[in-house]
């Protein structure tokens, strides 16, 4: 459907109501004169209502846009006019308008929130708007630098102080220990010197009982010595009296067969007197009666012989067997004089030991009386030290509570500075 | 209303804006006269209508999530939007949606400006980005499990690039 402007319409409603006043004039149409104008008339009025209702509601929108409600617009607009041009504008202007409120709005609206990257879209705009719009931009690009170049300094700066803070933290952490470990050496040091001292005075001790022990072991030594020198004396005594006694054995011995021979010379006598009292026991039987007294002589005689022969053989065996008594005393002595020989060898042999050992003692008892002296000098130093690590400890245990109190102090006052900087900070913040 | 897609695309003049306004449903109220020309629809067909019969195909529908999660926020949005003419031609906008408020903060209605975008930011960023999300969409069966996936992919992109959706329109 064609779309006619109200003021075609009008004008064509006006031209219908003055033709039904021409059409008096036409013969054979009179009877349309009125009708057509009627016709005209109302349909002129009819147009004229609806621009004015049209007017009414450009006004009504203008009224709201005036008041600031831009909510509102002229819509169905149906025909090309002068109305519906003035209905378009209306629209357009409000709409150019609208966009230029709501972009400033929501610039304004990113500013409170700390965004400076939004700015108004110059697309569409123009005149006063498109000038203004550029302004808050120009603005904007100002602001932001300025924000941005705040922002970072304020950064900067933040950082900066952070960074000094935490290297003051961590300077502080590292003498709390470094201090604890000083402390902690100090004690070992403390109880080490303490071990070494014990231990030094135990080896003192030990070496004087050592000294000491030597010394006796010394004497002991020369007792032996005294003992052995006197045993070899003993000996070799002892040797010239078995030599001695077998001497006396031999001349024992030697006697013993000059007895021997003696009985024997007995024994020969006492046959010899046998055969003499056998021969006169014959003489004294010839002889008779005469000779019977003789004969009783002669027997008696004979009976000593018998009795002396007998006593012989009882000599003869005592000698025999004072004979090997002596003999095994003579190789008990030839024994009893090797023993000693072997007696006197060992006691050279223990004597030359025992000098020896002697020696060594005596060395041992010197070294011993020198180690004790470096003990004593030990101990004299471990004391110093001792003394001095007493000292460095107290100074420790002050440097302990005065890092204690630094690490005290400085955490409550860094940890103050720290949070004022992030109040600082986030104040800033806000701000940027 | 036509549902063909010409691939032809049509322009409006750099110092219009296009300009429709919607109650709380989407639905157009007013649609200003760049708006008319260019889309090709009468007046009668775009009042009372959803805004949504513009709505082009190759249009991610994670874009529009955007946008109404951002506008139920009472926050302005910027989306380039790719929208469709009557006739199946198509025309790109840089458009400005924002929420009309009442004094008391109530939302009354939407409001949207259009203007004329970029046309480099168009070629280098958004149709291969749309294009992108689109696929991602269409790669799944289910609309809804579609919609999840390029929004997430579109949320990560924003977090691998460490900045706000609005941040990085404004950088563009």
């Amino acid at each position: 459907m064609m779309h006619l402007s109200s003021r075609c319409k009008i004008l064509l409603g006006t031209a219908l109501t003055f033709s039904g006043s021409l059409i008096p004039f036409i013969p054979g149409l009179e009877y349309f004169a009125i009708p057509v104008s009627l016709i005209g008339a109302i349909a002129t009025l009819y147009f004229v209502s609806q621009v004015y209702a049209k007017t009414r509601d450009v006004t009504n929108l203008c009224s709201k846009l005036a008041h600031g409600d831009y909510e509102s617009r002229l819509t169905m607009i149906k025909e090309d006019g002068d109305i519906s041009n003035l209905q378009r504008t209306v629209n357009e202007m409000a709409d150019r308008n609208d966009a230029y409120i709501r972009e400033s709005r929501a610039v304004m609206d990113y500013v409170s929130q700390n965004k400076y990257f939004r700015t108004i879209h110059e697309d569409g705009l123009n005149g006063s708007l498109l000038s203004s719009a550029r302004t808050i931009n120009s603005a904007m690009n100002t602001v932001r630098t300025k924000m941005g170049s705040f922002s970072s300094v304020a950064e900067s700066v933040d950082h900066s102080v952070k960074d000094v803070i935490h290297q003051i933290s961590n300077v502080i952490g590292v003498l709390e220990n470094s201090t604890q470990s000083l402390a902690h050496n100090v004690t070992q040091a403390s109880t080490s010197c303490t071990s070494t001292t014990s231990s030094a005075s135990s080896a003192s001790s030990n070496v004087q009982s050592i000294s000491s022990a030597a010394e006796e072991m010394s004497a002991s030594i020369a007792e032996i010595s005294t003992q052995t020198v006197h045993a070899a004396k003993i000996s070799t005594e002892a040797n010239e009296e078995s030599v001695s006694a077998q001497e006396t054995m031999t001349i024992l011995s030697k006697t013993v067969t000059k007895i021997n021979e003696v009985v024997s010379l007995i024994e020969d006598i006492a046959e010899q007197t046998n055969l003499l009292a056998l021969n006169a026991t014959i003489e004294a039987a010839r002889a008779g009666e005469a000779g019977k007294g003789f004969a009783v002589v002669a027997s008696e005689v004979k009976e000593l012989a018998g009795q002396t022969s007998k006593a012989t053989i009882q000599i003869k065996e005592q000698i025999l067997d004072v004979q090997m008594q002596t003999e095994g005393a003579v190789s008990v002595f030839q024994k009893l004089g090797e023993t000693i020989q072997h007696i006197s060898e060992a006691c050279n042999i223990i004597s030359a030991a025992v000098e020896e050992q002697n020696a060594v003692s005596r060395e041992i008892a010197q070294n011993a009386e020198n180690v004790s002296g470096s003990t004593i000098e030990v101990s004299n130093y471990v004391g110093d030290i001792s003394c001095k690590i007493r000292s460095v400890d107290s100074i420790s245990n002050e440097i302990t509570e005065q890092t204690m109190d630094l690490t005290r102090i400085s955490s409550t006052q860094l940890q103050k500075l720290l949070d004022e900087m992030s109040l600082f900070m986030s104040e800033l913040k806000k701000i940027a | 209303m036509s549902t063909n897609i010409s691939g032809t695309e049509v322009f409006f003049d750099k110092d219009d804006i296009i300009v429709s306004k919607t109650d709380l449903s989407g639905r157009i109220t007013y649609a200003n006269q760049t708006f008319i020309d260019i889309s090709g629809y009468q007046e009668t067909e775009l009042i009372g209508a959803p805004h949504s019969i513009l709505r082009h195909p190759d249009m991610p529908r994670c874009v529009f999530k955007l946008l109404w999660d951002t506008l139920q926020n009472k926050q302005e949005i910027f989306a380039y939007v790719i929208n469709k003419c009557a006739n199946g031609d198509h025309y790109w906008v840089l458009a400005h949606v924002t929420p009309s408020l009442d004094t008391e903060g109530n939302i009354l209605g939407y409001h949207s400006n259009r203007r004329v975008p970029s046309r480099a930011i168009l070629d280098e960023t958004i149709i291969p980005l749309y294009s992108n999300l689109k696929s991602i969409e269409d790669s799944h069966k289910n609309k809804k499990e579609g919609l999840q996936a390029s929004f997430a992919a579109l949320e990560n992109l924003l977090q691998e690039k460490g900045v706000t959706y609005d941040a990085l329109i404004f950088s563009l």
